[in-house]
């Protein structure tokens, strides 16, 4: 896990720079989106082991404040950057243990705050304009009154850092608004919780979001 | 830009996929709260005066979990004079007989507890002890186990493994450890005897000279290769100048020559397990004392699990054979509340291969009340009626499918 975010993060260094291109249009612009949220199992570990949490789909939401880059440096490229709050929410279904699967019950919300970088290839397939991204950004994960089987399992939150990379389309509604449908992948470092037993549990959260939103260029 | 579009989606693909997936947990759901104790005697009907007898204790749990709790329970005799039972690490629940008498032993955990009568006999042991295998043959250097029961005079039979005392009549051609392992050490046969409260009883050992002179390792399921995901035992079996064979299995020291392909466990009692993890070839290796070692290729294919095959074994109240039926999503299998139903799973992958993985599905059931279904080891999948009859959802759970039909349990 800790390899897969600091390739991440290495990456993200390199990557920022070319990505942070220019664009035909510069200009501040505000973006709501929200969408459907898909999680991996969570697997929680400490000393006695571990046990893993699967959860429903769930649903997320996001508001983004950005500022199109325009097109200044036509070498680089056409680019966005933007600050996106965000937040994701899963109900817990099913924690499984040596014995078997019980029910589980509570939710995992997750709260954003991410920098988000996005470059913009030239090609064009009418008002659709393509898009890939990368961000960089802080997380509070929270376990919600969580349950197994009726009883406390965990009821705690940790910020970690958080990295998520995407891709997507823009439809150019008007010069002003573009409709946009995208794919973002995005995962945190390790959050650490308590449970109900006061022990300390090494939690994972990877998510898969599929989002629509509206972009409003001012 | 498009060259950094390719590394974007690559990083992201590799980054997503990397991430699939938890592994199978490892720990036991202490969270919910225990709801009653069942306790279990290895002689149920009772032990002779000085002999021991091994409890255990199920716990039931909330949510219909259900699991063994002998070593988190609290055990109290009603007599000590009569019965001691212990509550030290690595012996808990083990009982000594101290005098006959009629006794009660306890269990209790988390403020709940479950009482056992049980009765210590005067009972006294038969002159022989039974050794068994009353014999066997070895190369030098190749440990044999044996075991020790004692007839009593009321007509039962016990176990004395634990406390009999070993001897070997014939130290120069074998010895024996406390707990009945013979080695020979010379050519010969040596006469192994066990003693308990002065009843002797005997086996011997033919030590031969046999020398190894080769090892092979297998596999079991055997395949040319194998799917990621899947875990498989590998053996180590070595056979000597005599043509006879010896498996060395759990004396081997297991190692992968590539830990992110496949790891090979060495923890007692899962010796030469091999989990597959990634596409690739490594070598499975096994090393004895004494540097002989051996290596076999191992090769994890790119197929992936397309179904799982589902066989129902109905036995009757008697835990006789009743009928055999193929289970398909969906379908309903109807029982009465005093049948049992073994059930193994096959994975079917999308080259065809077939893999038995019973012991690593995980079993569930909808309604524990109405059935319970182990995922302990040697008891996976077996469902046993609980207390309620009705319909209840069996799920098992393997690799990236899950598979449900309904049990329908009817009262006789």
């Amino acid at each position: 896990m800790n390899k897969r975010l600091a390739r991440l993060l290495t990456f993200l260094l390199f990557a920022f720079i070319p990505l942070s291109a220019t664009a035909a249009d510069e200009g501040f612009y505000l973006a709501l989106s929200g969408g459907g949220s898909y999680v991996q199992e969570m697997e929680n570990d400490n000393t006695s082991g571990s046990f893993n949490i699967a959860l429903d789909n769930g649903y997320a939401g996001s508001l983004a404040i950005g500022y199109d880059l325009g097109n200044k440096h036509p070498d680089l490229g056409r680019g966005r950057l933007d600050i996106e709050f965000s937040y994701r929410s899963n109900e817990l279904d099913e924690i499984e243990f040596i014995e078997g699967n019980s029910d589980g019950g509570g939710d995992l919300n997750v709260m954003s705050v991410m920098l988000t970088t996005y470059g913009i290839p030239d090609d064009h397939i009418g008002n659709w304009t393509p898009y890939f991204c990368l961000g960089i950004g802080v997380a509070k994960i929270t376990l919600d009154k969580a349950t197994v089987a009726g009883s406390p399992l965990v009821d705690d939150s940790d910020w970690v850092l958080a990295g998520q990379i995407g891709t997507g389309s823009g439809y150019a509604i008007s010069d002003h608004l573009s409709l946009d449908l995208g794919y973002r992948f995005f995962a945190t470092m390790p959050p650490e919780f308590q449970d109900a037993e006061g022990g300390k549990l090494d939690s994972e959260y990877f998510n898969h979001l599929l989002q629509a939103g509206l972009r409003i260029k001012f | 830009m498009q060259h950094v579009t390719i590394r974007l989606l690559l990083f992201f693909f590799a980054l997503a996929v990397s991430g699939c997936g938890a592994d199978d947990a490892t720990r036991n759901n202490t969270f919910v709260p225990l709801t009653g104790i069942i306790i279990s005697s290895e002689n149920p009907d009772g032990i002779a005066d000085q002999t021991d007898n091994q409890f255990t204790a199920k716990g039931f749990f909330a949510g219909g979990i259900n699991r063994d709790i002998t070593s988190d329970a609290t055990w109290a005799s009603s007599d000590p004079d009569i019965l001691s039972i212990s509550n030290t690490p690595g012996s808990i629940g083990l009982a000594t007989a101290n005098a006959p008498g009629p006794v009660t032993v306890t269990a209790a955990s988390a403020g709940i507890e479950f009482s056992l009568p049980f009765t210590v006999s005067d009972a006294s042991v038969l002159q022989p002890l039974i050794v068994t295998p009353a014999s066997e043959s070895a190369p030098i250097g190749v440990e044999r186990d044996f075991n020790v029961s004692g007839n009593f005079n009321d007509g039962t039979i016990q176990s004395l493994d634990r406390i009999a005392t070993w001897e070997s009549l014939d130290p120069l051609i074998a010895g024996v450890t406390s707990t009945g392992g013979a080695t020979g050490v010379s050519v010969g046969t040596a006469r192994i005897q066990a003693q308990w409260q002065g009843a002797t009883g005997e086996a011997t050992l033919e030590v031969n000279d046999a020398e190894l002179v080769s090892l092979a390792i297998t596999s079991n399921p055997s395949a040319e290769d194998y799917p990621v995901g899947l875990t498989i035992q590998y053996e180590l079996s070595g056979t000597f100048t005599d043509a006879s064979t010896e498996n060395f299995t759990t004396q081997a020291v297991w190692e992968s020559s590539n830990e992110a392909l496949a790891t090979v466990n060495n923890t007692a009692g899962e010796e030469g397990e091999v989990e597959m993890l990634a596409t690739g070839t490594l070598d499975i290796s096994a090393k004895l004392t004494g540097e002989q070692e051996t290596f076999t290729r191992l090769t994890i294919n790119s197929s992936t699990l397309q179904d799982l095959n589902i066989l129902a074994t109905v036995l009757d109240a008697s835990g006789g054979f009743d009928r055999e039926e193929v289970i398909t999503v969906g379908e309903t299998l109807t029982i009465f509340n005093d049948e049992t139903v073994e059930l193994t799973s096959e994975g079917e992958y999308t080259n065809g291969d077939l893999f038995p993985v019973t012991t690593q599905t995980n079993w569930s059931s909808s309604e524990p009340s109405i059935v319970t279904i182990s995922n302990n080891t040697g008891f996976e999948g077996i469902a046993s009626p609980g207390i309620d009859t009705g319909l209840t959802t069996i799920t098992a759970s393997f690799n990236i499918l899950d598979i449900s039909f309904t049990l329908d349990v009817n009262p006789r």
